[in-house]
């Protein structure tokens, strides 16, 4: 039997990952975006070690302690569960990082995803004793990982504005974004000067009845000022960055993975199905979505951050749907897709193995529009009055600002969300590049 | 064929495959298959040749349930595939195999070669996780290909070793009858002559029934024991192969092997003129009637009925039919010139 | 008739095609020489990736334009050395001195227009008046066969069999009469009657209009019914070249031999098909020496240092070979057995 002369091929076959990071590399665009994201993505993750009110190390009574550590998972603290699940990953990334170099290269055979979960168990036993450990005698206990989920309610801390110690190591920006000060409306100074004219940072100045107010410090102590309450600016915009991270991934996965499956079945199946899934398809187009999201945040009381989210996802999933209908109809003509069902292989293995791994391209763009997509909603709803009044969302800040005649707090956090949905769209039309011409591959010149 | 031959492996009887006029009022039905009846015997190797139009690849692919048939049996090993529940023809389906003509198309682009040939042997439970590796290096092996390129994408092998993966990945389930639906016409001739062995050769080892479709007559020359000719969608002429080759009973069957270009210089004889009917309005009749040089009064208005010619050699046509009164063979009409 | 005929019509000399890619640099066609004389039929004869199309759509320069492709050698129609020439007369050369045919019956068409748009398209260079233009695309589909022309010129091509749109195709190719039509696997898309039809009807057209036709397939079978003379290439390179007669009863080249030997024939008896060893080497990594000398059974040292010229073995027949004719017996396919 005679064989095929042995190719000389390249060393590892080119996968479509490495197409991706080809193009990645090649486009400066596309590298920009990914290091914003990144670097937004770090920000959001470690916003508490950037700017909070607990010192992040303390010593009184010859005692070490760390109040910032202790009332990571204070929900009192965080009012709500969104802070504490970002906080856990401030300690479970760097270990991860750490147990993926060291352990992983060592032991191939355990699954990334094993990796991950060992991870963070390992950060749920360590925070617990760790934070138990740095603990001054004296105090009652502060919270751990596993109160999170429990019913103990920690009580509220005291921070650097409330009481002293012997000696302490502040955050960087010694405010949280909820910690108000003596200086509302105040303007970015450097040295004790104002770095723009004043006239841009004309505000209000009858403020509303202040909270918690803390001991007057020097303006210079905010890099960017603060906003009618007297809250960090700077504070508030990195805690932002955490909302925006959730609301845009968290709606564009209900989005998408909605519209996902609903387009696959349509397309897949046919018939009846697709004609039901069509209109009701066309129906949801109908409303204008913005409108409809409003509707439905009026109907409730007090909606929040995951209200918003909800109602973002299940109103927005008819692209995504629509996308995945037109890759289910294309690609099951494919002979490959006829081939397995010769196979013998059931149905949903074969839209599950074969068709879904070749419609990822336009999968992956879609979500990455919708993720930005579910920003700007929010932001919009929040703008408007209408989001979650207790999150410090980029949104409610521009709202503020708008409500106060602040141009500071509109500026800030517009640039904020103008350089994030940048990115966003940067990196969907680097994917979009980057899987299109992988699937009209570039034919070889005609023999 | 003695008296103890061994059944046959595949037989289909009067088998319809039909689409619906598009526009649902026209009731008009396109019958891609019509009235086919055709056998095939245990290590056996059946060639369908036609033009396209004629139906040989819907045939194939309603042999394997893979379109919906309007009326006929399909006996596979006694049981009317035709008549089975998806759930069975699932389990019945590692014995129907079938080859495609584009290797390239008939390849998932996302999954590794050694995924593609162990997906069907994981999915049948015909090889344990444990020794999965080593029966896909065995079969990649036995079709000419290296162990190593288990781990590459099917883009990064030639046509020709694509197809040598197509046929590993329809073999590794140990199939009794395998389809090759044109599965060497979009390969370069050397290596079409490299498949063609390895078919034969495995088909040899492995004891296989094959169904070979195709419209290249010198390959059919090659690997077939017996040759089926269709014409829109009916089959015409069954015979063995020397047979065929050194008498063609039909007129198209004739037609069709003086109209593959010989190596022999000089000018090639008389073509066969016009195109074939469409499907949508067939002829009455014959439906070769219309082109066939030879074509009688009777041609127009009667469909013919088989006639035996000889040892499994059978054919559909007039000419042939030693049946007297309505015919009269000296009574030669001209066909239509188109 | 070598390569320096004076009086040929066609004369490509030591052409060059090379592709740039991001990849690799593809030399997808090496010093060929090749010369059509009017009214002649050469076939041009290969595999995938030994560079026939190429050679043909280098003629009429319908390649990506430079730097992906640069094209070097000299290439001389009717006289005149047109690969330097400016865009404007190459246009004037398309459709008017030299007419292709593609592989692909969809290929000549837009679909949204009908077949008498397209054929009065292609009559353009010879500035008729509607009506007359008119009468001479229905003279043009009758000459090519065409059924019950004067209705059809209201036809979309999506209403056309394949057999039809070739047809149709052709005419077009054929409007304005050109000394020279390249057809380009113009059949090889097609179901066998039809391509026989086909090949007769351009064998008529040609004889009748003393037309040069470029017949470009993998068929030996098209080669030896419908061509005069016949130049196989083998990894971008001429191998053999020679009237069609002398290739089948003597052919030189060992790979024109194996060629010969592996196709399944249906006059020939069942038995083994002699298949060529190994494949063709992808374009970019063509082996040193004789590209060939891999699968050669009668390579040696030579084969593997030196490549081997294009040399004259007799009067019109020459071969790419160090050993052909001597160590390599020329091979008279058509003495191979017989069916009895």
């Amino acid at each position: 039997m005679s064989h095929d002369h042995p190719q000389r091929a390249d060393a590892a076959p080119p996968s479509w990952w490495q197409d991706l990071a080809d193009t990645i590399r090649q486009r400066p665009a596309l590298r920009a975006a990914l290091a914003v994201l990144l670097a937004l993505f770090l920000l959001a993750v470690y916003a508490p070690l950037l700017a909070s009110d607990l010192p992040l190390l303390a010593r009184e009574h010859s005692q070490w302690s760390s109040p910032w550590l202790n009332n990571l998972f204070n929900k009192t603290y965080y009012d709500g569960p969104l802070d504490p699940t970002f906080n856990l990953l401030i300690l479970a990334l760097p270990l991860y990082g750490l147990a993926r170099w060291l352990l992983l290269r060592r032991i191939p055979h355990l699954s990334r995803w094993a990796g991950a979960l060992f991870v963070l168990a390992a950060s749920w036993l360590a925070l617990d004793p760790a934070a138990n450990y740095l603990n001054p005698p004296d105090s009652p206990r502060e919270s751990g990982l596993h109160d999170l989920l429990g019913a103990y309610q920690a009580p509220y801390p005291k921070g650097v504005h409330d009481r002293s110690w012997q000696w302490h190591l502040p955050a960087p920006i010694a405010f949280s974004f909820r910690t108000t000060t003596a200086h509302p409306h105040s303007a970015p100074t450097w040295q004790g000067r104002p770095l723009l004219h004043s006239i841009l940072w004309q505000g209000s100045t009858d403020a509303p009845p202040r909270l918690h107010l803390a001991p007057s410090l020097p303006r210079w102590r905010h890099p960017l000022g603060t906003d009618n309450l007297g809250r960090d600016l700077t504070a508030r915009l990195c805690y932002g960055a955490r909302a925006a991270i959730t609301v845009g991934l968290a709606a564009a996965a209900i989005a998408v993975g909605l519209g996902t499956l609903l387009g696959l079945l349509a397309g897949w199946v046919g018939g009846w199905v697709d004609l039901l899934i069509s209109r009701l398809i066309e129906v949801m187009v109908c409303f204008p979505s913005l409108i409809l999201i409003l509707a439905l945040t009026a109907l409730l009381d007090a909606p929040s951050l995951f209200h918003l989210i909800a109602v973002i996802g299940l109103t927005r999933w008819t692209a995504p749907a629509r996308l995945m209908r037109g890759e289910a109809l294309r690609l099951r003509q494919e002979v490959y897709i006829t081939a397995a069902l010769a196979l013998g292989l059931r149905p949903r293995e074969v839209l599950f193995r074969h068709l879904l791994p070749n419609a990822i391209g336009a999968l992956a763009v879609a979500t990455t529009f919708a993720i930005a997509n579910a920003i700007l909603v929010e932001s919009t709803v929040a703008l408007l009055g209408m989001g979650d009044a207790t999150v410090p969302t980029w949104g409610k800040m521009l709202n503020d600002g708008r409500v106060f005649h602040n141009t500071a707090m509109m500026l800030l956090p517009g640039l904020a969300l103008f350089v994030t949905l940048l990115a966003i769209n940067l990196l969907g039309e680097g994917l979009r590049d980057a899987f299109d011409p992988r699937q009209q591959r570039q034919r070889p010149p005609p023999s | 064929m003695t008296a103890a031959s061994p059944p046959p492996l595949l037989e289909i009887e009067h088998l319809v495959v039909a689409w619906p006029h598009p526009q649902r009022r026209k009731r008009q039905w396109a019958k891609a298959v019509n009235d086919l009846s055709l056998t095939i015997d245990p290590n056996h190797c059946l060639a369908l040749v036609g033009e396209s139009g004629c139906g040989k690849t819907t045939l194939a692919r309603a042999i394997l349930r893979l379109i919906p048939i309007h009326s006929g049996r399909i006996l596979f090993a006694g049981r009317d595939l035709a008549q089975v529940s998806p759930a069975t023809m699932r389990a019945l389906r590692p014995q129907l195999q079938m080859v495609f003509q584009d290797p390239h198309a008939s390849l998932n682009p996302r999954m590794r070669v050694g995924t593609i040939i162990g997906e069907g042997l994981r999915a049948h439970r015909l090889a344990t996780d444990a020794d999965l590796n080593e029966v896909v290096a065995n079969w990649l092996i036995r079709v000419g290909l290296h162990p190593s390129d288990a781990q590459r994408f099917p883009h990064a092998l030639s046509g020709g070793q694509q197809q040598r993966l197509c046929i590993a990945r329809a073999l590794a389930l140990r199939p009794r009858l395998l389809i090759c639906d044109e599965a060497v016409s979009s390969l370069d001739v050397s290596v079409q002559a490299q498949i063609l062995s390895l078919l034969a050769e495995l088909r040899r080892d492995l004891q296989l029934a094959m169904l070979f479709i195709s419209h290249d007559l010198g390959v059919v020359r090659y690997i077939a024991d017996q040759v089926a000719v269709m014409y829109l969608g009916h089959l015409v002429e069954v015979a063995p192969n020397d047979a065929f080759f050194a008498a063609p009973a039909h007129p198209y069957s004739r037609a069709l092997l003086s109209a593959v270009p010989t190596l022999r210089p000089g000018p090639p004889p008389p073509t066969l003129v016009g195109e074939a009917p469409s499907l949508w309005s067939p002829p009455r009749g014959c439906p070769f009637h219309p082109r066939c040089p030879e074509a009688m009064e009777i041609c127009h208005q009667q469909e013919p009925a088989w006639c035996t010619l000889g040892e499994s050699h059978r054919v559909r046509c007039w000419r042939h039919d030693a049946r007297p009164a309505e015919v009269d063979p000296s009574q030669g009409c001209a066909s239509r010139q188109a | 008739m070598s390569t320096s005929n004076q009086h040929a019509l066609l004369a490509l000399r030591d052409l060059q095609v090379t592709f740039h890619t991001k990849a690799a640099t593809i030399p997808a066609v090496e010093n060929v020489s090749l010369s059509l004389d009017p009214g002649e039929v050469l076939a041009l004869v290969g595999e995938s990736g030994c560079g026939k199309s190429v050679t043909a759509l280098s003629i009429l320069r319908l390649l990506p334009s430079p730097p992906t492709c640069t094209i070097n050698g000299t290439i001389h129609f009717n006289g005149r050395e047109i690969s330097r020439l400016p865009e404007q007369a190459m246009r004037n050369l398309r459709g008017r001195e030299v007419g292709m045919v593609f592989q692909d019956p969809w290929r000549a068409f837009n679909p949204v227009y009908r077949i008498g748009d397209h054929l009065l398209e292609s009559l353009h260079h010879l500035h008729l008046d509607a009506p007359r233009a008119r009468e001479r695309a229905l003279a043009l589909l009758s000459s090519v066969g065409f059924p019950s022309s004067a209705e059809r010129l209201d036809a979309y091509p999506h209403e056309l069999s394949g057999g039809l749109r070739q047809r149709v195709a052709i005419a077009m190719a054929l409007a304005c009469e050109p000394a020279l039509l390249i057809a380009d696997e113009a059949t090889t898309a097609l179901d066998l009657t039809v391509q026989a039809q086909i090949l007769a009807t351009l064998r008529q057209l040609q004889r009748v209009q003393k037309m040069a036709l470029l017949l470009i397939t993998h068929d030996l079978g098209v080669v030896a019914t419908s061509a005069d003379r016949v130049a196989v290439l083998y990894a971008g390179r001429v191998v053999e070249l020679a009237a069609v007669g002398q290739v089948l009863s003597g052919a030189a080249h060992p790979y024109t031999q194996g060629l010969l030997r592996c196709i399944p024939r249906p006059e020939r008896p069942r038995g083994e098909l002699q298949a060529i060893p190994g494949t063709v080497p992808p374009p970019h990594l063509r082996p040193p020496g004789c590209a060939f000398h891999p699968r050669c059974p009668f390579a040696d040292d030579t084969c593997q240092r030196q490549r081997p010229p294009l040399r004259d073995l007799s009067a019109a027949h020459q071969v790419a070979c160090h050993h052909a004719g001597l160590r390599v017996p020329p091979l008279d396919i058509l003495a191979e057995p017989r069916d009895p």
